[in-house]
């Protein structure tokens, strides 16, 4: 059940840290002027130039996917295999990148604050816990990405192309970092032209589109609302994608590409994200969402529509494709591919309905390209998958979104420790809270 | 909701501030004004008539208003012209079919979900539209929806619960229950409890909702229990069992207990130990017959939060956002000013006694939504500009409803305002429907015409699916581009008609041997709803071509893209 509700244990870390949510509202809520001033300065990598966010919503267990442990748990299939650098995976559920796991860092020493999915899929694609008060107003990780690299190409900087539903967009930052969505088809999008005219036909759409900034110019220097001033920014974003033969191309594909990754709309996404990073027109953020890995129940029985064979099957294409194309192209190197779900599942055995539960202790995050060196496994967990042995990187603790938020940031030459002081809010907003401490940080180990 | 505590920071420092604001119309404007008068915060100017006829005509019909009607408003004279156009609206069929598209979209009967049938859809769709059009009272509606029994093809009002029944061959029936439970309290009490449907509340949600972390899945059940009694069946006019009809009734007898089919065991956690009565904790009522869910029924429409959770929804569809926000997640641990909650946590009501003087009307009204509406409207809060030249807008203002919030047309309202705007009404055929509409508000969902060019339109305006796709009309770049570039936006602008092109207001205008400037204007009064300014008609003379009609189309085509035509404001 998607219910949409927390679940947190005993006091955690962060409680000590920040003292819970009561204090953590309030530092949000200081005004600019008596805000601590972050003084990190740290130097980022800027080892990538563009990120792919593979978002497995729902929640993947660990134990089925990247975190595999030899058990009575897994179907007689399983075929779980060491590779070197301590990696281990299914051969059966992962074949592709079974035979590619030199380009993949796997992190296995990661915690969920949280065990719902909303919340939970919002800290991931926010970097912040989920507060009512002000989740609305946070951006996306995508967004505050565009908001730092975007506008350097005609192509949004940012493209979630299937969003999940309870996706956050760009919250308060500018409209020009709204995600571009939409559903992504063989032929492309049949909007970037306005052919209705002959050979008059962009000579029209030019005037018209001329006359249109005119005439809209007061209210795009007045806007009513932050609606409204998006939507004028849009225009121009649009007239940047309309009768432009370098962009059309990058929204199509053929049926073969699309076989070859698995089909779907999944496979589909992918495809675009990687013609849209290859492009180099601008786009540095792509969300591609996999959804169905909330797999409570007969995890395994293929008959179930969504199952575990099925979803890592096609994440298995999904994500070996991408890479080995990348690769091909010389563009893997600047582009960092993160594949990460809100929690882990119950480790051990299934549950009594053949699945897991939601399990926040444990959970395993994906990394390839954009400076990440590959080959390797970062953290060990106990037979179960239960508890983390060994955190496998310098802090000596477990690794939390914060931290991996950062480490995006960081590869993509991007200051985690920032704050966006005057927000039209009235008050700051930190990228990674308690980065701007050293509270967290970048997992350096990633980098080569 | 983030604004909290600007809002009460406010209050502190600028008391002595006398603040401007209009006259005092209704009740409404009585707490909303006094609260502005209070706090030292202006109200944005009264609209214009311009503005006041557009505004209108969108939230009351969901398209803007033709030339012709606008230039009634506009030339009438009198003190009372606002209130006789809130009448002729209010009164209108166009009218029904906004009011009623709203409803739907909160219900959501699509055939998209399963078990949902064409028939069994329209006839919902019927339903819903019978109501608004009588203005039956509200509570007996919502009466008639939760105790709706018999075949979902034709018996009146019972889809709203057999949209909840996604899965019915794998599902036990106690999550049908537990799913009218939230439903019922979603809907109709402005309160998630789906949260309290799997666990406890203690350990799940402390930062989420106040009220339910005490709460437990027990009394979950409690309430969920007053449904254990209503039976359901599936029966398939085909052997392939392709179209499922479910067949609700009740019994006399039974309960809720948590004994499930093992081969089923449904989503929700096992119910080891359930035997809970029917108990509607809220105000401590119980059952008085066997007719569980006819008890239900009359407990939660006699319930004064039904009455606030109907008025605040209400509010929200006409201010953008609720007195509560949001309208369908209360938390009633933070919504009453005499028992504040802790600190951290931000209120989530701007006006309580407002509230309860709307839920106060509504119940003596006998839950007429027309008078709700017609009390709404015709206020000096309503009618507030969105613009507003005091000064510095502050986003803590929002919460005093000090201004306008201009929004985003819905899709349906964009599509509706496109053939408005030129004259280029079409029929619309639907499936299973002998009826042919016209406007995008009158469909019983998104995606049931037979027209696959509108179905685009609508789609990347963000009308949804009702099933994965909730509306939303944030705008959207994927929505411009399509605005800019489909056929059937194209079709509409064109300066003259022929096997693509519909006849437009403008291809009339312009065969008629109407001049530049009468054309001009016109354009601005049917697209803008007011006349050009005299910058706007050089700026569009300085670019007029040889070739006239497709500088007319050209110009056509740009009012429907700026952003005063896509806007409610």
């Amino acid at each position: 059940m998607n219910c949409g509700c927390g679940t947190h244990g005993p006091y955690t870390r962060r409680h000590f840290l920040f003292g819970g949510i009561g204090t953590l509202s309030t530092a949000l809520l200081r005004t600019p002027s008596d805000a601590a001033q972050s003084s990190a300065n740290p130097i980022p990598r800027a080892t990538a130039k563009a990120c792919i966010f593979v978002n497995l919503s729902g929640g993947p267990s660990h134990l089925d996917t990247f975190d595999p442990k030899d058990g009575p748990w897994n179907p007689r299939d399983a075929d779980i295999r060491q590779y070197p650098g301590n990696i281990i995976l299914s051969r059966r559920f992962f074949p592709m990148l079974s035979d590619m796991t030199e380009h993949l860092c796997i992190l296995r020493s990661v915690t969920s604050w949280e065990a719902a999915h909303s919340r939970g899929q919002f800290y991931i694609q926010t970097g912040h816990s989920f507060n009512p008060a002000f989740a609305p107003a946070l951006p996306h990780i995508g967004a505050v990405v565009s908001y730092e690299l975007g506008g350097k190409g005609p192509l949004p900087p940012y493209f979630s192309p299937n969003p999940a539903g309870d996706e956050q967009r760009h919250g308060f930052l500018p409209g020009r970092n709204a995600p571009f969505s939409f559903s992504p088809q063989a032929n492309g999008l049949n909007n970037l032209r306005h052919d209705f005219y002959g050979n008059q036909s962009l000579a029209f759409f030019e005037n018209a589109y001329n006359l249109l900034q005119t005439l809209e110019e007061p209210l795009r220097s007045q806007p009513l609302s932050d609606d409204m001033a998006a939507y004028s920014a849009m225009l121009g974003q649009a007239r940047a994608l309309v009768y432009n033969p370098a962009v059309s191309p990058l929204l199509q594909f053929t049926s073969a590409d699309e076989a070859r990754y698995g089909g779907g709309n999944f496979a589909r996404s992918l495809i675009v994200a990687r013609n849209l990073v290859r492009s180099k027109l601008g786009t540095v953020f792509v969300s591609v969402t996999h959804n169905g890995w909330d797999q409570h129940a007969r995890q395994f029985d293929t008959g179930n529509g969504q199952n575990i064979y099925r979803l890592t099957n096609e994440l298995d294409r999904g994500l070996a494709n991408l890479i080995a194309d990348l690769r091909a192209t010389g563009d893997l190197s600047s582009t960092l591919i993160v594949a990460i779900g809100e929690f882990g599942r119950t480790p051990g055995l299934l549950n009594n309905r053949d699945g897991r539960d939601h399990y926040r202790n444990v959970m395993s995050v994906l990394l390839a390209g954009g400076g990440v060196r590959g080959g390797r496994a970062i953290g060990v967990t106990d037979a179960t998958g239960s508890v983390i042995d060994d955190f496998g990187w310098s802090r000596q603790r477990v690794i939390y979104v914060e931290d991996i938020a950062s480490t995006i940031y960081s590869a993509l030459g991007i200051d985690w420790t920032k704050s966006i002081e005057n927000t039209p809010l009235g008050r700051r907003y930190i990228y990674v809270v308690g980065a701007e401490t050293g509270a967290y940080g970048p997992v350096e180990e990633v980098f080569a | 909701m983030e604004l909290d505590k600007a809002f009460s920071a406010r209050r502190r420092f600028v008391s002595s501030y006398q603040a401007v604001v209009p006259p005092v119309r209704n009740l409404i404007d009585n707490w909303v004004f006094g609260k502005l008068n209070a706090d030292g915060v202006d109200a944005a100017p009264l609209t214009n008539d311009y503005e006041f006829v557009r505004r209108l005509h969108l939230d009351l019909t969901g398209r803007i208003p033709t030339v012709e009607q606008a230039q009634a408003f506009l030339s009438a004279t009198g003190n009372d012209k606002r209130d006789k156009l809130i009448e002729s609206l209010l009164s209108s069929p166009a009218y029904v079919d906004q009011v009623s598209q709203w409803f739907l979209q909160r219900f959501q009967v699509t055939r998209s979900a399963r078990y949902i049938s064409i028939p069994e859809r329209n006839n919902f769709y019927y339903f819903v539209r019978q109501f608004v059009q009588q203005d039956r009272p509200y509570d007996a509606f919502v009466r008639d929806l939760l105790t709706a029994t018999g075949d979902t093809d034709t018996s009146p009002g019972i889809a709203l619960l057999g949209r909840q029944v996604t899965d019915f061959y794998e599902n036990p029936t106690q999550d049908w229950w537990d799913s009218f439970t939230d439903l019922s309290t979603t809907q109709f009490l402005g309160l998630k409890t789906d949260c309290i449907s799997c666990h406890n509340g203690r350990g799940h949600l402390e930062k989420i909702n106040l009220f339910l972390t005490p709460k437990t899945r027990h009394q979950f059940w409690e309430l969920s229990a007053f449904f254990s009694r209503t039976r359901i069946q599936a029966i398939s006019d085909d052997s392939g069992g392709y179209r499922t009809r479910l067949i609700f009734s009740d019994s006399q007898t039974g309960a809720y207990t948590g004994n499930v089919d093992p081969s089923r065991p449904g989503p929700r956690p096992a119910r080891d130990g359930a035997n809970p009565q029917p108990y509607y904790w809220f105000t401590e009522q119980q059952v008085q017959s066997g007719a569980w869910r006819a008890e239900w029924a009359r407990i939660l429409t006699a319930d004064r939060q039904f009455a606030r959770a109907a008025v605040n929804y209400l509010w929200a569809y006409f201010f953008g956002s609720g007195i509560v926000d949001p309208p369908d997640g209360w938390d009633f641990a933070r919504v009453d000013p005499r028992n504040p909650p802790p600190p951290e946590w931000p209120s989530q009501i701007s006006h309580p006694e407002l509230l309860e003087a709307l839920a106060d009307e509504f119940i003596q009204s006998g839950y007429s939504i027309r008078r709700a509406i017609r009390l709404i409207v015709s206020s000096n809060t309503y009618q507030l500009s969105s613009r507003y030249p005091q000064g510095k807008w502050l986003s803590a203002y929002a919460r005093y409803f000090a201004k306008r919030q201009a929004r985003r047309l819905t899709a349906q309202q964009l599509y509706d305002s496109l053939t408005t705007a030129t004259g280029t009404e079409a029929p619309i055929p639907v499936d299973g429907m002998a009826d042919i509409f016209r406007y995008a508000n009158q469909l019983p969902h998104p995606r049931s015409s037979l027209d696959f060019q509108l179905e685009q339109l609508l789609a990347s305006a963000g009308a949804g699916d009702w099933v994965n796709q909730l509306p939303n009309n944030q705008p959207s770049l994927y929505g411009v581009l399509d605005f800019f570039n489909s056929n059937i936006v194209a079709g509409r602008t064109r300066a003259w008609s022929d096997q693509f092109s519909p006849q437009t207001r403008l291809a009339t205008w312009v065969a008629g041997g109407l001049s530049d400037a009468e054309i001009i204007r016109n354009l601005f009064l049917a697209t803008l709803t007011r006349p050009p300014t005299d910058a706007e008609v050089a700026a569009i003379m300085k670019v007029s071509q040889a070739d006239r009609r497709m500088w007319l189309t050209s110009v056509q085509w740009a009012l429907l893209q700026k952003s005063d035509f896509g806007f409610n404001y």
